[in-house]
């Protein structure tokens, strides 16, 4: 079992850690965003505006335009940054699907896995974005290469994964696997 | 953002509260945990396969044969069960995919990601069977 993000959510954490890193020094534009972080030019727009929405991230337009952190990255966590892009973890949903739910309520899975959810979400909102600021101060020169180069393969053994966390409530179709 | 369970782990899951369920009542059959936990019937035999190859169930052959948990449902736990059908929670790879993952040897994100893995990790070993089917009795209680 694997746990992955989707690029979207990848090159958003990218792009906050470069505002994160220039948090204090003026606006940040697009480009230099996206070239710092080997983000497409052209996704980037996408990848920013639900982190404006969520009053994560302030863009300016005009000449002296460009984007920055709403507040200092010591006050942004994984968590709101993944959220912003990903929508909020769905309480309601049943984890088995269709199964042993009673209709109209919770199934016997649903407080353990809630739980289990709870534990690893708390995990990702103990963690800024000044934390990871620290941890990565030393960057490859020269840029990062796209995130839709390489693809997150499972380890020797290991089936394909099948726990996805996924953007709203997108799942993954019965016969995917 | 949702954490879900692909449908074998989900089947499977199911499977084994059946068991759980029905621990010390003798054996299931195939059919019967299928209809009940609204398994289909065609790709129960291959999940039960491998909770048998894994140890956390035994079968039996023949007109009394059947399925039983190995241990005791609160002897299982739900790790125990996913990472039996899913394979190892991995906390090696990486999570950003080929991104930033070669700043340096481990990209920022690893760490984090890792520690929250473990903690959902943590979190399902803490639970067993026996919980489930004891959650499931009040829920089947209520209704």
């Amino acid at each position: 079992m694997e746990l992955t993000l989707g690029s979207r959510v990848d090159y958003a954490v990218r792009a906050v850690v470069d505002l994160a890193r220039h948090h204090g020094g003026g606006r940040r534009k697009a480009r230099e965003v996206s070239d710092a972080m080997a983000i497409p030019a052209s996704y980037l727009p996408q990848v920013l505006a639900p982190l404006v929405r969520a009053g994560v991230v302030v863009s300016e337009s005009g000449p002296a335009g460009g984007y920055e952190l709403r507040h200092p990255p010591g006050e942004i966590t994984l968590l709101q940054v993944i959220r912003a892009v990903e929508g909020d973890p769905s309480s309601t949903t049943c984890v088995l699907r269709g199964g042993p739910c009673l209709a109209g309520g919770p199934c016997a899975m649903h407080e353990p896995w809630m739980q289990a959810q709870e534990a690893f979400l708390a995990k990702l909102a103990a963690i800024t974005f000044a934390d990871l600021v620290a941890d990565s101060v030393a960057t490859v020169p020269g840029g990062l290469p796209p995130a839709d180069v390489v693809v997150a393969t499972p380890s020797d053994g290991v089936g394909p994964s099948d726990v996805a966390v996924s953007a709203g409530a997108r799942r993954m179709p019965p016969d995917e696997r | 953002m949702e954490l879900t369970l692909g449908k074998r782990a989900d089947y499977t899951v199911r499977a084994v509260l059946d068991l759980a369920c029905h621990f010390g009542d003798g054996r299931r059959k195939a059919d019967e945990i299928a209809a009940e936990m609204e398994i289909p019937r065609s790709y129960l035999p291959q999940l039960l396969a491998e909770l048998v190859r894994s140890g956390l169930v035994v079968s039996v052959a023949g007109r009394h044969g059947g399925y039983a948990l190995a241990r005791p449902p609160h002897e299982v736990s739900l790790l125990e069960v996913i990472e039996a059908v899913e394979g190892p929670i991995a906390s090696t790879e990486c999570v950003l995919r080929g991104g930033p993952c070669r700043w340096e040897d481990a990209c920022a994100f690893h760490e984090p990601w890792a520690r929250a893995q473990a903690a959902l990790r943590d979190s399902l070993a803490q639970t067993s069977f026996a919980e489930v089917a004891s959650i499931d009795a009040v829920l089947a209680a209520d209704s």
